[in-house]
């Protein structure tokens, strides 16, 4: 017969149980990770011969190629720095910043991260981004100088230093030769102009596949275009935040420039995976996109004989060119760790490494002294990223907190535009007005 | 012989054996909760100090630009899903509670399968099903003569993939609950009814469903409750992200979106704890109309 617990012991056990749980629900609440001082290095951390980095980059560079050299700089330099481990997390971009928010008021942050530059005016206002202007002035000038300076300097706000710059992008213009060449068009001779482009799209739909995907509709890739019109700005956002530099007379003229290739033009966005397949096979001759289309584009290269170049957006003259530009940056956290997370942050984004990254990624990097590294230098999609990434314009605020939800607007006015719904000068002037509304509402 | 302890002391054991749940049900609902009604009231950014500013939260979510459109989009979200995605599940679960074991272990492992894959996955494979002119959907439509659908870009389309997504999803999930339910069912009834003459209509609406009564009103219940939160399916679908979101003309605009964009596009806690409470009066509303419908017909 089982022995049954008695009243006394089974009060015992429960009042345990119970007593366990407030004690796991009540545990103490992490410290807040103190914000540093201007540059001054923090408080040592609990273990001096011990430190663990906490590192969160992008999921994409947590993958691959991109893994093998995060983990080779992460041997590198654990090996010059014994007792140090750097931990590697890669996470989508939001949820890069959603975290960084969201531990900014716990103080449970990462040491280091890598996160776009359009992020950094949201991380500065919740103070999740340290300030180590004492350790950049320490460094060398050679350091300090082989930095793209239009970069260095948004990090440099406010007489601080809030990272340090890593890759940067801008959008280039793939084309598929095989589907050009059926066209009866040479690739040699280039497409300099919005007129060039569209005389080679119709001639592409006419021998069958599509001239190039959709355009209006997405606010990033309406941006790819816009800087083609002659005349407008590289800013897409007034130095104070409360409105765009969008002109409607420019924004009308792309409106009906993407109208009148509509007939050419397959619906799936630009960005879209049907529009990769869509080149990948011969069935579309052009597509906008950015550097990171290029790996999938050689892999069709490889199996399925896809014959391949890209050049710069054209603009509506010789000398205009489109293209929308971002960047990526490697802030540190406040918190115990800051001199190594610094040293990490330097380690990672001095030439010797970024020069490694753009070779074997094909990646442009902010960093002029690794473009000038032999093997950079031959690569075409560095080389052709970095002349675009003068021409384009922003993607957005760079460093600057803005109101949430400005480009929504971009989206809406597009598609009325494209579905026939609205006139091009009317949908440009209230486009720009809504964009100006929400902006105006401040953060 | 021991007397019986009297009054609170004699149910000491039974509250004592509730008490980790209790404690834990406060640390991670009730006292959330009661902090994020707090928030709501002040101006927050997360990080620094709150400022208190009484209802002002409330009356700028109320009147803000697409408060109406989400939950327009919320109402006829939630109508079509929940009819389609609780009728496939019922019909679902009678099919495969008719299999022999071994056929219907597969079909309720198939019917499973989407619930357990990866969300970002399933919306990354259905962005392709749903494209223009070249996705499966629109490929499969063709044939039948029906021109290509702007599923994720239209307007007129969008709540519609939302809800084809969402049935593909929850419907094994709900399946699975309803078809334990009808395990329950003593054959004796369809037996008896049989004897009286029920065909399978009739078996189906004065037996399965007046036995099944408690474990449907359970998966209707979670259900509103679930789509009326409706957050990832339409934010992925829409492609969105902090600086626009929603889809073009706010296509897929619902309250969740809102209330996420509003707490880390904007850094406005206050905002998004206000919006969060507005809908959880909605979801209060809904869940006790249904509660107070099933009283009146159980009477």
């Amino acid at each position: 017969m089982a022995q049954k617990l008695s009243r006394r012991e089974f009060l015992r056990l429960a009042g345990l149980m119970a007593g366990a749980a407030a004690l796991a629900a009540c545990g103490p609440a992490p410290t807040e990770a103190p914000p540093s001082d201007e540059g001054e290095p923090m408080d040592e951390p609990a273990s001096p011969e011990e430190v663990t980095i906490e590192f969160w980059t992008f999921n994409d560079f947590a993958v691959g190629t991109a893994l093998d050299l995060f983990n080779t700089f992460i041997e590198e330099f654990e090996e010059a720095n014994p007792g140090v481990t750097v931990n590697l997390t890669g996470k989508p971009g939001e949820d890069i910043k959603t975290g960084l928010v969201a531990g900014a008021g716990s103080g449970e942050l990462p040491d280091a991260v890598q996160i776009q530059l359009g992020a950094g005016g949201d991380l500065l206002a919740v103070e999740a981004l340290a300030d180590v202007r004492a350790y950049w002035d320490a460094e060398s000038d050679e350091f300090r100088n082989q930095f793209t300076p239009s970069v260095m300097d948004l990090l440099l706000k406010e007489g601080g230093c809030w990272g340090l710059p890593f890759t940067a992008y801008a959008t280039i213009l793939y084309r598929n030769l095989t589907v050009l060449r059926e066209a009866g068009i040479d690739p040699d001779a280039g497409v300099a102009t919005w007129d060039d482009l569209a005389g080679q799209v119709a001639a592409v739909k006419g021998n069958g596949p599509w001239g190039m995907c959709r355009v209006l509709g997405s606010d990033w890739i309406q941006k790819h275009w816009y800087g083609g019109v002659s005349g407008t700005q590289q800013t897409t956002m007034a130095d104070d935040g409360l409105s765009v530099t969008y002109d409607p007379e420019k924004y009308t003229q792309l409106f009906e420039y993407m109208l009148s290739l509509k007939d050419y033009t397959a619906e799936p966005f630009m960005y879209d995976t049907a529009a990769t397949d869509l080149i990948v096979t011969n069935q579309v001759g052009f597509l906008s996109m950015g550097p990171w289309l290029a790996p999938t584009l050689e892999e069709a290269v490889a199996e399925s004989g896809l014959e391949y170049d890209a050049v710069q957006i054209p603009g509506q003259t010789p000398s205009d060119f489109g293209g929308v530009r971002g960047g990526e940056f490697t802030p540190v956290m406040p918190g115990p760790n800051v001199e190594m997370a610094w040293k990490w942050a330097a380690y990672v984004s001095d030439a010797p490494q970024t020069a490694r990254f753009a070779a074997q990624l094909g990646r442009y990097l902010a960093n002029d002294q690794a473009l000038q590294d032999p093997e950079v230098q031959a690569n075409w999609l560095v080389q052709l990223t970095a002349k675009a990434f003068g021409d384009a314009i922003d993607e957005g605020p760079f460093m600057m907190q803005v109101a949430a939800g400005w480009g929504q607007p971009e989206i809406d006015y597009g598609t009325l535009v494209w579905e026939g719904e609205m006139e091009p000068g009317e949908a440009a002037e209230a486009m720009i007005t809504e964009m100006n509304a929400i902006l105006a509402e401040g953060v | 012989m021991a007397t019986r302890p009297k009054g609170l002391l004699r149910f000491a054991p039974n509250y004592l054996m509730i008490v980790p749940f209790f404690v834990l049900f406060v640390a991670f609902y009730l006292v959330p909760l009661a902090y994020g009604l707090g928030i709501s009231f002040t101006e927050w950014d997360g990080v620094h100090t709150p400022e208190f500013v009484g209802l002002a939260n409330f009356g700028e979510v109320i009147t803000s630009r697409y408060f109406e459109k989400s939950f327009v989009n919320l109402a006829k979200y939630v109508s079509v899903t929940m009819v389609i995605g609780i009728s496939m599940a019922f019909l679902l679960a009678l099919l495969v509670d008719s299999f022999t074991p071994r056929p219907a272990n597969v079909f309720r492992s198939a019917y499973f399968l989407p619930t357990v894959i990866p969300l970002f996955l399933s919306a990354s494979v259905w962005r392709w099903i749903f494209a223009p002119d070249y996705g499966i959907l629109n490929i499969a439509l063709g044939v039948f003569g029906v021109p290509t659908i702007k599923w994720l870009t239209s307007p007129k389309y969008m709540i519609a993939a939302c809800v084809i997504l969402d049935v593909w999803r929850s419907t094994g999930f709900n399946m699975i609950i309803l078809l334990a339910g009808l395990k329950g069912i003593p054959q004796e009834y369809y037996e008896a009814a049989e004897i009286d003459g029920a065909n399978l209509v009739q078996r189906v609406r004065y037996v399965t469903i007046p036995q099944l009564e408690p474990v449907l009103f359970l998966v209707i219940v979670n259900g509103f409750i679930s789509a009326l939160q409706v957050f990832d399916v339409p934010w992925l679908l829409s492609d969105s992200a902090f600086s626009a979101y929603g889809g073009p003309l706010q296509g897929m605009m619902f309250p969740v979106m809102d209330i996420v964009g509003r707490a880390f596009g904007r850094l406005k806690f206050g905002e998004a704890s206000a919006y969060a409470w507005l809908l959880l009066a909605v979801i209060l509303v809904v869940t006790m109309i249904q509660f107070a419908i099933r009283r009146r017909y159980s009477d």
